[in-house]
């Protein structure tokens, strides 16, 4: 399953609201916020029913894409309205199908974040198309989007409650067609379902969320005179605390690992700078030798607090001699390395020499990282490291710090020409 | 004479009364490109093919249904088996429509999975038996056992599926203008027309084979022998506790020509292939 779309969150800047009461009181209002649309692939195993004629035609297996549509955030004890809708079918049936009448009717899964399924909703409040004639090898559709209800509170006890602060997640289920009508009887019935593969990946989270009172109440009496007992009273006092956004960064530090295939001589054999690639000296050989180093290494900081991907690439131009020689980019391959960082290199950004941070962890970064493949050529940009837009669970952000090494490797033709070769390795942090 | 009289019509009568119950006989579908059609082909053939009781089945009061399931993927057909549903007394066939356009608007040969008449009255599989995978899972039982007495009249021998060929010329001829039969390529009649000789359409004996791999490599729908036509089946045949291998027993496999070709190669719109 492969997430295509996502609309990143729009905040960087999250509000922390406490309330805190002595006694429960006072009525939750019911907004909801804005909505948030993802479009995902999904593969899915659809057949046409006849079940008049005791019939089905399995489709096969084939991967859509579909769209869900919910709240960003929903008032705590509300439902709220989600739609999913599905491309058009094409069975390619041998025949028409007149006085086609079509509805759809969605089905979605509910979990909290991560979670199992916990149930599913569904709808057939879908509009009904208007009679038409479906001829031979024609597609399937019906109108929409679909909205289905999704509740967040039920009956006590029920596994259908959520808490303030939970994130429900909304997973594309079971995708109906329904023929509400057609002139032959023999397709009384007659629908075109869609049973997903896979129910793993979640297309949209909704946070339930607690809007403060809007006149908190600062005094009260609990007793009058003479009286004890009761449920005494409440004052209220909204706490805020704001986390405002940071940065997308990324710094070099000295990668000294020696190179191999090569010796010290008037270019050294290892890196000295986080601005400099030594690879060494080697005579100039009789076959095609190969020397191997490493580009320094690289430090990924993302603290927008958001849910943003990046991409780490490089480039090169072709390396060019102090006498006028030159070499081509392509004879250089990098196989990159990306991974989270760890308490033994995760680095303070902001300082110019390596200082370790006090107190990371590294289980609260966000994963999705993925290093470039191996011996990718310079002759065209190379990809270091890319980073989706999977969230930590706790942090609820893509944030992190990642750790991105390489190794490269030049290959010399024979007899190549004695010179001093040189080109500047270009990073880029998109 | 009045006596003799009498003895005729009571024949008659005893005659009428037998066909259902001596054919198992099923209406072959005419064409394959109407719900109806499409849907119940072979669904259809397995009445014909297992001599199935029409009366034992829920469209005439009777309490056993014939499912079918088509698949558009052949690769999914070939995973697929026939199988029953002892619960709900269900005979479940599976079908594959190979067409001669792209655009599958042109039926050419029907493959259908179907079961043996022998198999209703057997039972379960053997305790541990290899099932299929996936979405085609089936109930591990050949048949109904019991239950299923007198569904077939007549379990031991199975109607070839050149039966089925036959009823299709039968519908096809039938469905034919005069004009078009005067100019038919192919006659499947014992009389000469304008164009064609006596029976130059004709079925001949299904080529049975054993296992699957041996049934499902392409195969003509028509072929001919001079200028005769001959309508063909590669027919699959495991009887049930034949094999050892329950998951493939209690089958009766055939390949069969879709009327519209029939219909074209009659015409000489095409030429048999």
């Amino acid at each position: 399953m492969i997430k295509t779309a996502r609309k990143n969150r729009l905040t960087q800047r999250i509000a922390l609201v406490i309330v805190g009461v002595l006694a429960a009181t006072g009525v939750m209002t019911m907004t909801q916020q804005a909505a948030q649309a993802s479009t995902i692939t999904v593969p899915f195993q659809c057949s046409f029913n006849a079940p008049a004629l005791n019939a089905v035609y399995d489709l096969g297996i084939s991967d859509y894409a579909v769209t869900m549509t919910s709240p960003l955030v929903v008032e705590y004890g509300t439902s709220f309205s989600a739609t999913y809708s599905f491309p058009a079918i094409n069975p390619n049936l041998p025949f028409d199908i007149t006085g086609a009448q079509v509805r759809a009717e969605p089905k979605i899964d509910v979990r909290k974040q991560s979670g199992s399924i916990l149930f599913a909703v569904s709808s057939s409040t879908g509009a009904v198309s208007t009679a038409a004639t479906i001829s031979a090898g024609g597609a399937i559709s019906a109108p929409g989007p679909v909205s289905v209800i999704v509740p967040t509170t039920t009956s006590t006890g029920s596994t259908q409650n959520f808490d303030i602060g939970d994130k429900l997640e909304l997973i594309p289920d079971e995708f109906k067609y329904v023929f509400t009508a057609t002139d032959d009887a023999n397709l009384a019935g007659a629908t075109v379902d869609c049973q997903p593969q896979s129910t793993s990946t979640y297309a949209t989270r909704t946070t339930v969320n607690q809007t403060p009172p809007a006149s908190p109440v600062s005094s009260c009496t609990a007793q009058t005179a003479g009286s004890t007992g009761g449920a005494g009273c409440a004052t209220e006092q909204v706490l805020f605390a704001s986390v405002a956004g940071g940065v997308l960064t990324q710094r070099a530090y000295t990668n000294t690992t020696p190179t191999s295939g090569s010796t010290s001589g008037a270019t050294a054999n290892a890196n000295n700078s986080a601005t400099s690639v030594n690879l060494g000296t080697v005579q100039t050989p009789l076959t095609t030798a190969t020397v191997t180093g490493h580009i320094n290494d690289i430090e990924v900081t993302d603290t927008r607090g958001g849910t943003f991907g990046w991409s780490l690439t490089a480039t090169i131009n072709n390396f060019t001699g102090d006498s006028g020689n030159s070499l081509n980019k392509s004879a250089l391959k990098a196989t990159p390395s990306c991974s989270i960082s760890t308490t033994s290199n995760a680095y303070d950004y902001t300082q110019p020499t390596p200082t370790l941070l006090t107190g990371f962890n590294a289980s609260l970064v966000a994963p999705g990282q993925s290093a470039g493949s191996a011996a990718q050529s310079f002759a065209g940009t190379v990809s270091l490291c890319t980073k989706n837009t999977d969230e930590n669970l706790v942090s609820q952000s893509t944030g992190g710090l990642y750790f991105v090494q390489s190794t490269i490797e030049l290959t010399l033709p024979p007899f190549l020409a004695a010179d001093r070769y040189t080109t500047t390795l270009t990073i880029t942090l998109t | 004479m009045r006596r003799r009289r009498l003895t005729v019509v009571l024949l008659g009568i005893i005659a009428a009364l037998a066909i259902p119950a001596l054919s198992g006989a099923a209406p072959i579908p005419g064409n394959t490109i109407t719900p109806q059609g499409f849907f119940r082909f072979c669904a259809d053939a397995q009445e014909t093919i297992a001599n199935v009781d029409s009366a034992k089945l829920t469209e005439n009061g009777g309490d056993f249904t014939i499912t079918n399931s088509l698949y558009k993927s052949l690769d999914d057909f070939v995973y697929s088996k026939s199988s029953v549903t002892t619960t709900t007394k269900k005979i479940n066939d599976s079908q594959w429509t190979l067409y001669e356009d792209a655009q599958q608007t042109q039926p050419k040969l029907l493959r259908c999975k179907l079961r043996t008449g022998e198999s209703f009255t057997a039972g379960a599989w053997p305790n541990g038996s290899t099932n299929n995978s996936g979405r085609f899972v089936v109930e591990p039982a050949y048949g109904f056992g019991s239950a299923g007495t007198g569904l077939s009249t007549n379990p031991s021998t199975d109607q070839q599926c050149r039966v089925v060929n036959q009823a299709t010329i039968d519908n096809v001829w039938g469905s034919l203008s005069n004009g078009q039969k005067n100019s038919a390529v192919y006659n499947p009649t014992a009389s000469n027309l304008p164009s064609a000789n006596a029976n130059t359409l004709v079925t001949v004996a299904d080529t049975v084979v054993f296992d699957g791999p041996s049934w499902t490599p392409s195969v003509a729908a028509i072929t001919t022998s001079g200028s005769v036509a001959q309508v063909g089946s590669r027919a699959l045949v495991a009887n049930s506790n034949s094999t050892g291998n329950p998951r493939f027993e209690g089958a009766h496999y055939c390949t069969l020509v879709a009327p519209e070709f029939l219909k074209r190669v009659i015409l000489g719109q095409v030429a048999p292939s």
